[in-house]
């Protein structure tokens, strides 16, 4: 490895050598631009992200500790897509995981999680606080996984598993 | 950048980190490890904490104060536990180790 | 010379005897079958199919027979062979032709490993190639279906073969397999298709088999350059959509897709990493199979190389 360049100066170089014919990875964005983006998205843009392909899938090192393993989601109306009695406090930022997404890590670490597949777009919904009068509730996204049990991770087991936030 | 006399636990670099094949795309950094065969997906944050390593030994303040340098964000927003997890990991895969500084300094 | 060039004798006799040498893409079979069910479906959905010139080495030798012993009379069964070996439990005697095609599948997933293996569909238009990873279910079979009877070339419907030497798509352009209501759609979008028989209650619900035309299968030898990743997924009612996807993301999309990524150890990073840098990816939502293929025939004029 060309221990004395800096990582864009590597990542270019091994693109380069990577790619036939110069097809070479999109333009590296500037150490400015990432700066920019880190300091929009927060804190947790800097949490770091260690993920590893193993049999298919991606592995969440060290395996996340879930909120809440399993909730039911209310199917239809009133209240369509509620989050039925989640067993811990909901906060924003917290995201709702489909069924099968997730499985249990292996002893000693059974009450945490890691990914079977991406967490994705398709497969997860950050909740969403519905404000009515007296009954307040929550969501996953715009009432999605109605009918499903799904689970609950905090953001930042979420960023851990190497979701954008 | 000399190792820091704070903390007495250093970190190094391994023979495995320095023949890592990189990839990347914006902040996201597919990482092939031959001594494992294992593909690795990183980000700034975790390529950064090996890229400072590159220099040499470095106490684990050090290496945090570094990466949140070169990270542009301020001291001590890299949490110290998420620090503490990307090093543990790290040393999962044979990437980093760590010393005594006793023994670093020999 | 090609299966349709012998008669259905000649056919079933060299099945039950020696064997029938049939050459799909890179790969030549010989296959061998008792069964004259079989026989006959054979020679009308393979009949474009070439047969491999004399001398030429045999990849798997396959077959699709009914089992030894007492079993051979009590229940009619049919046993998948490879190299005389049977690796499944026997399937019933009418889906002999499915479970062939099956075996033939997991003969290339478990020993081509000279190729990088994507688990994608593939067509090819203009010397281009789209790449298709996706999951069970996600309607790849049924899109790549839609395309290749739009004017665009079947590499494969299952496998995406690179080559590791220069990155390109080898063609495998077999029998595309339908499930279920899929049959349908594609009689209702395009009822000039040749489409076999249905069999029913297979392990994967109803299947039937679509041939693809006949430029697909002369041009069999073709490779392409891969252009495109597009990640598709099938969801009733839902507008179309196709969206740029970070290239990260579709590494990793395609790496764990593969068939063989572990395998191939180092060769396979470097090649998703060199295809995925090449291609523009993108992520498909869609319901509607006309839409799908505007939408694809748009993106492939719209990318002026």
């Amino acid at each position: 490895m060309k221990s004395t360049e800096s990582i864009d100066e590597t990542a270019a170089s091994t693109g380069r050598s990577l790619a036939d014919g110069d097809a070479v990875s999109p333009s590296q964005t500037s150490l400015m631009d990432q700066r920019r983006r880190r300091l929009v998205r927060g804190a947790m843009a800097v949490a770091p992200l260690v993920l590893t392909l193993r049999s298919g899938a991606l592995a969440a090192a060290s395996c996340t500790g879930v909120k809440i393993a399993s909730v039911s989601v209310k199917n239809g109306a009133p209240r369509a897509g509620e989050i039925l009695s989640p067993s811990a406090p909901l906060v924003a930022g917290d995201v709702c995981v489909a069924p099968g997404v997730l499985q249990q890590c292996p002893p000693p670490s059974t009450e945490k999680v890691l990914t079977s597949s991406p967490i994705n777009a398709t497969n997860s919904e950050p909740i969403v606080f519905r404000d009515v009068t007296g009954t307040d509730y929550w969501t996953c996204g715009n009432r999605e996984f109605q009918g499903q049990n799904v689970a609950i991770l905090s953001s930042a087991s979420v960023a851990s598993m190497g979701v954008a936030p | 950048m000399s190792a820091s006399g704070e903390g007495t636990e250093i970190l190094i670099s391994t023979p495995a980190a320095g023949s890592l094949r990189w990839q990347q795309w914006d902040d996201v950094y597919l990482v092939y490890q031959a001594s494992s065969a294992e593909t690795h997906v990183f980000n700034d944050t975790t390529a950064l904490i090996l890229r400072c390593l590159e220099h040499g030994p470095q106490s684990l303040t050090a290496v945090r104060s570094w990466t949140e340098a070169a990270l542009g964000v301020g001291q001590g927003q890299l949490a110290a536990d998420h620090f503490a997890f990307a090093i543990g990991r790290l040393e999962e895969l044979g990437l980093v180790d760590s010393l005594e500084q006793s023994l670093a300094t020999q | 010379m090609i299966v349709g060039d012998l008669s259905r004798r000649e056919l079933a006799n060299r099945l039950a005897g020696s064997g029938l040498g049939l050459r799909f893409g890179p790969f030549n079979l010989s296959i061998r079958s008792d069964l004259s069910s079989f026989a006959s479906l054979a020679h009308s959905l393979y009949a474009p199919y070439p047969l491999p010139e004399a001398g030429e080495m045999t990849d798997f030798h396959v077959g699709i027979r009914r089992p030894r012993g007492m079993r051979r009379w009590l229940r009619r069964q049919a046993c998948f062979t490879i190299d005389g070996q049977s690796p499944f439990a026997p399937y019933t005697i009418e889906h002999a032709f499915p479970a062939l095609e099956w075996g033939i599948n997991w003969c290339v997933a478990t020993r081509a490993h000279h190729l990088l293996m994507l688990h994608s569909a593939g067509v090819e238009r203009k010397g281009r190639a789209i790449l298709f990873p996706a999951s069970p279910g996600d309607g790849k079979s049924t899109l790549c279906t839609a395309l290749i009877h739009s004017g665009w070339r079947l590499m494969s419907d299952e496998f995406g073969l690179v080559r590791p030497e220069d990155g390109m798509l080898l063609p495998l352009p077999r029998l595309i397999p339908l499930k279920n209501e899929s049959i349908d759609v594609i009689r209702r979008f395009r009822p000039e298709a040749i489409i076999g028989p249905a069999f029913l209650k297979t392990r994967k619900g109803t299947v039937a088999h679509v041939r693809p035309p006949l430029e697909s299968i002369r041009r069999m030898h073709e490779p392409a350059r891969p252009r495109w990743f597009v990640f598709p997924r099938w969801i009733a009612n839902a507008p179309l959509t196709l969206e740029p996807m970070a290239k990260s993301q579709a590494f990793l999309m395609v790496a764990t897709n593969a068939f063989n990524y572990e395998v191939l150890d180092e060769t396979a990073f470097r090649l998703v990493a060199d295809l995925v840098s090449s291609c523009d990816c993108y992520s498909l939502s869609y319901s509607d199979l006309d839409e799908a293929v505007a939408a694809l025939d748009e993106l492939s004029r719209a990318t002026d190389d």
